[in-house]
């Protein structure tokens, strides 16, 4: 009862340095020593019933000494009136199991509610004012000088048969002494402001519950299939073993021999294997140890990695290659290794990792299918702020209205490797997330300024980074990145880029709108240049010839109006032929703008091949001829004397291309030109007949005419309708209807009558 | 005792291994600086790692004591934030913050622990950085022109203020001041998107009048080109007809001869012409000879040369 009182109060001690504290390791120790208080309760029970049964011993014995040694039923009465020997009987069967289950339940139920209260951040130990740190202090060395005597005297005591009941309260108190030691060191370290420790042992507690309710399970079952020896006493199933080997370290043979001779049913202890082993156990157990710090003086550095080996704290070399290597054993040398070519990946722009339910939405057939329309990849992806100009609000918004941002999804892909350990490892305390706060300024730094899909000129702003832009934005910003933590942190930058550049799920379909737009603007822009290549090469033979001659025919025409003017009229003739050509100039470097996104072109400065010639497509070419047009004009500005020439050249350019043009004027120039000598022939024809008319009618005038008239008719009347009039002609009354002819069956139809009415 | 001789030498190990950990300490030259108190004050100047690497002695605890600090720099972030700018628009702003111990007996003796100094740190950081944020716009931290954008500026003038009163009040040191996350409260953000919605169906609008009008230029343009062709062509085609008339003309003397005649034959032409389709003959037997005698029968007495064309008319019944 004592004990359990005991118990009592340095649990509740404990509770205290908990709460003044906030220790972790305290809390677990709490709940570790309150869990000890069924232990003393089962053996006060347990002795209880021993009490009983005593008694009833004694009571029996004094009944049979002054009992009729004649009673015939001597022998059935004893059997029925020993109550508290069944009961006892009765505990040892069914209480003393079903209370070890009970018991190792409750342990790792108060372990796994100890692991799960312990917080995800760090302890906070160091938070703790010194005075409350003393204070524990002193409350740990007195529970665990309390609890050492006690213990000791329980398990003294146990070792009488009589008081066995005591050795499992008194074995799992030492083992709570030990507690309070972790605890007291954890507190002496909180002075010095290490406080891992506490985290450590608040782990460690829970554990050691977890194994005494494993191998409390194990006694249970082994209890029921040892052998029952005649005479021999009953170890109790929640009498933990494991606690008993530590608590009497110098009888460490003697209880493994004890549990195995009780588990056997024959002494074990007294085999030949079984004498050496125990003799040997102490120089086994310092060899083990000597062979343990001798294989500290061994160094196995891996493929890949490298180690920094410090003596007595300072750096005394970096081994750099694979292989054993020799150090003083620790803690004379201490090696701290880096893995130097595992390429490490680092997401830029992301949050926490998506459930497994959110990411399996994202497949599809067993496909991953990443759209803007639906939240993706295995990161929640983080809003990014990008600068815009928008019509008619100047950079500095005004409040009450939204900034002028855009917000995106931006996710960059960073990746890299360890290339200087001394750096890595020792310029920065957590160098990981230095190196992600770095990256992270470089990117809102650069980024911020950027745009989505707008090509913009000149200037150090990342642009079109959805689109053509990408790759040198990835580029730039890798090396920023690079400058910003390479040399800094002793890591090489292996690759950076843009993994994920995307509108928000809400705005998505807005953006994918102006896409379809888009495509919608080229596919009428495609079909308008279809029909109007069709238009160009009716006239010319194809649309550059067309566009060309075009230019040519032009180009002549406002030659001759301007040669046609003189002084400021020439000028203004002039300037107005510029206007023209520099519209159609800039109309031109539109299309080839266009053509170069579509990649009908090539860019600017992209020739991959120097020696390789540059092919000119036809309105690059036409391009040409506009430029060289607008120097002609600039120079006939300057001089006017030259415009005859120029004129000259210009007709001559028109002609020799008209002459080469095919298609429609070409076919009316053929008709011009066998019409111009139908012309000439017929009239030919008409002069060679008509001196042979001229002698036939000059013989017979009138019969020549009428001959002539009459082949007229001869060659008319046979196809034509005729209507002849055998009457007088005041007879007749003639009425001509001078509309269209009728159609067939005019009049028939329905509709027809209709039209009537 | 001899038996248990082999226990009694472990246990000897033991205890002078404790012992000696009691009275010694070592200072990494990485990632040390200690301090070594003898009844709670510090004795000494603080070892550091970089001077005063190695295996030290001191007196065993209680008398002296040692308090150990890392001497790596830290790197500590602040709460994300919203915050607000010159002209009142509001951001949020998460920043981070290097530092290293630069006083480490300052530090000892003016907060109880490093994890304390850290909060105090963060608490200063958060301070300092509204207040300098006040002092921009939204401009400055984010704009389309990078020259315009004053993070940097930000950054700079914040690692001074802090660096100042970190140093003062707990011996730290702090060496750079970063932006790391720039973002906006739900609601604003939500007002943004909704305006970035509706800047993009503007700009899908842009893109369809954008097409047509480009359509219609294309065939205009293809259109004018063609007509400057073709009323190039005709006027070339007009010119060479009209050497066919000059050459013609060459004949014309010999109709001269009689021109009556000439006259009469190119009208029959004409005539030829003009009734080879969709004419109807009304015949006249009172004017005409050939059919006169459907009235009054065959004769020479009304012989005669017609004096009129017949009657006309090309579309009549």
């Amino acid at each position: 009862m004592a004990a359990m009182v005991f118990q009592f109060a340095i649990a509740v001690a404990m509770l205290i340095v908990w709460l003044r504290t906030d220790s972790l390791s305290a809390m677990a120790a709490t709940w570790f020593l309150a869990a000890g208080l069924p232990l003393w309760l089962m053996a006060i029970v347990l002795f209880y019933c021993r009490q009983l049964q005593c008694q009833e011993d004694l009571e029996l014995q004094e009944i049979a000494a002054r009992a009729d040694s004649n009673t015939i039923f001597e022998h059935e009465g004893q059997g029925n009136v020993r109550v508290a020997a069944a009961r006892m009987k009765w505990m040892l069967k069914w209480a003393v199991p079903v209370f070890t289950l009970a018991f190792a339940i409750m342990q790792v139920a108060l372990g796994l509610l100890v692991v799960r209260q312990l917080p995800v951040s760090a302890s906070s130990l160091a938070l703790v004012p010194q005075i409350n740190l003393t204070q524990s202090l002193i409350l740990c060395v007195m529970a665990c000088f309390g609890g050492l005597l006690i213990s000791r005297y329980s398990t003294g005591m146990a070792t009488q048969e009589t008081y066995r009941p005591l050795r499992a309260g008194g074995n799992y108190l030492l083992i709570n002494v030990l507690a309070i030691i972790g605890v007291l060191v954890v507190m002496g370290l909180a002075f010095g402001g290490r406080v891992s420790v506490d985290r450590v042992l608040a782990y460690v507690l829970p554990a050691v519950q977890l194994v005494l309710a494993a191998e409390l399970v194990m006694n249970f079952l082994l209890d029921v299939y040892r052998p029952r020896v005649p005479g021999q006493e009953q170890r109790l199933a929640f009498d933990s073993r494991l606690f008993n080997l530590i608590a009497s370290p110098s009888r460490v043979g003697h209880s493994i021999a004890e549990t195995l001779n009780y588990q056997f049913g024959f002494e074990v202890s007294k085999t030949w294997f079984y004498q050496i082993l125990s003799k040997a156990l102490t120089p086994m157990l310092v060899l083990g140890a000597v062979i343990l710090i001798g294989m500290t003086a061994v160094v196995v550095v891996p493929q890949g990695e490298q180690a920094v080996v410090l003596h007595w704290g300072k750096v005394s070399r970096v081994i750099d290659q694979p292989g054993l290597a020799l150090k003083w054993p620790w803690p004379v040398d201490v090696v701290n290794r880096f893995d130097v070519q595992t390429v490490r990946d680092l997401y830029l722009g992301v949050g926490e990792r998506r459930s497994e339910q959110q990411i399996r939405m994202n497949f599809v057939k067993g496909r991953e299918l990443n759209i803007w329309t639906q939240e993706h990849g295995i990161n929640e992806e983080k809003d990014f702020l990008l600068a815009v100009a928008r019509p008619g609000q100047s950079a500095q918004s005004a409040a009450g209205q939204p900034p002028a941002v855009n917000v995106i999804k931006l996710v960059v892909l960073m990746q890299y490797k360890i290339k200087d350990p001394l750096k890595y490892g020792y310029r920065y305390d957590n160098p990981d997330k230095q190196l992600e706060c770095l990256a992270h300024r470089e990117m809102i730094d650069y980024l911020a300024s950027a745009t989505l899909l707008e090509e913009v000129s000149g200037g150090e702003r990342a642009q079109a980074i959805m689109t053509t832009g990408r790759q040198a934005a990835s580029a730039e910003l890798r090396k920023r990145i690079a400058q910003a933590v390479e040399d800094e942190l002793g890591v090489e930058l292996l690759y950076v880029g843009l993994q994920s550049v995307h509108p928000p799920v809400k705005a998505a379909k807005a953006y994918e709108e102006v896409l379809e737009a888009e495509r919608r603007q080229d596919e009428k822009r495609f079909g308008a240049e279809a029909t109007a290549n069709r238009i160009l090469a009716q006239v010319a033979g194809s649309p550059s010839q067309a566009l060309e001659l075009a230019l040519a025919i032009q180009k002549e025409r406002q030659l001759e109006s301007m040669s046609l003017a003189t002084g400021q009229e020439l000028n203004k003739r002039a300037d107005g032929a510029l206007v023209w050509a520099r519209e159609n100039l800039r109309t031109l470097d539109e299309e080839l703008g266009r053509d170069r996104l579509l990649g009908k072109l090539a860019t600017e400065g992209s020739s991959q091949d120097a020696a390789q010639p540059v092919r000119i497509t036809d309105k690059q070419r036409l391009r040409m001829q506009y430029v060289q047009y607008i120097d002609q004009l600039e120079a006939i500005k300057a001089s006017p004397a030259r415009l005859p020439d120029d004129l000259a050249k210009a007709s001559q350019d028109a002609q020799i291309r008209f002459a080469l043009a095919s298609g429609q004027p070409a076919a009316l120039e053929a008709d011009a030109r066998a019409e111009r000598w139908q012309i000439e022939l017929a009239e030919r024809s008409k002069a060679e007949s008509f001196q042979r008319e001229l002698l036939a009618y000059q013989a017979a005038p009138n019969i020549y005419m009428l001959d002539r008239w009459l082949d007229v008719w001869d060659e008319v009347l046979p196809g034509a309708v005729k209507y002849v009039f055998g009457v007088p002609r005041e007879k007749i009354e003639l009425r001509l209807d001078l509309r269209s002819d009728p159609v067939p069956l005019e009049g028939v139809m329905e509709s027809d009558k209709d039209q009537r009415n | 005792m001899s038996k248990h001789k082999g226990v009694f030498l472990l246990a000897v190990l033991i205890v002078a291994a404790l012992l000696v950990s009691t009275v010694t300490y070592q200072v990494d030259e990485l990632k040390d600086i200690v301090l070594v108190k003898r009844f709670y004050r510090v004795v000494g100047p603080p070892m550091k790692g970089t001077d005063d690497a190695g295996i030290k002695v001191k007196w065993p605890w209680p008398i002296e004591t040692i308090v150990r600090y890392d001497s790596r720099e830290s790197i500590l972030e602040d709460p994300y934030e919203q915050v607000l700018t010159s002209d009142n628009q509001s951001v949020i702003l998460n920043m981070f913050c290097n530092w290293r111990i630069a006083n480490a007996v300052a530090l000892d003796r003016r907060v109880p622990s490093v994890q304390k100094a850290q909060e105090s740190l963060r608490a200063l950081l958060k301070s300092i950085k509204g207040n300098v944020i006040v002092q921009y716009r939204m401009s400055d931290i984010i704009n389309t022109d990078p020259r315009l954008m004053k993070l940097s500026e930000i950054e700079d003038r914040i690692l001074a203020d802090l660096k100042k009163q970190a140093m003062e009040s707990y011996g730290i040191e702090v060496t750079r001041v970063g932006v790391k996350v720039l973002g906006l409260t739900e609601g604003i953000s939500e007002a943004v998107i909704d305006n970035q919605i509706k800047e993009r169906q503007q700009e899908a609008e842009n893109y369809r009048s954008a097409g047509d009008a480009q359509a219609t230029a294309i065939i205009k343009r293809a259109s004018a080109a063609s007509s400057e062709i073709l009323a190039f062509a005709q006027r070339r085609a007009s010119n060479i007809r009209t050497e066919g008339v000059r050459d013609a003309a060459r004949y014309y003397g010999t109709f001269k001869q009689n021109e009556r005649l000439s006259m009469f034959l190119r009208s029959l032409d004409s005539l030829r012409k003009e009734m080879a389709s969709r004419t109807v003959i009304i015949l006249d037997s009172s004017q005409n000879p050939a059919v006169d005698f459907f009235q009054n029968g065959p004769s020479l007495e009304n012989m005669k040369v017609p004096a009129t064309a017949p009657a006309n008319n090309p579309h009549g019944n």
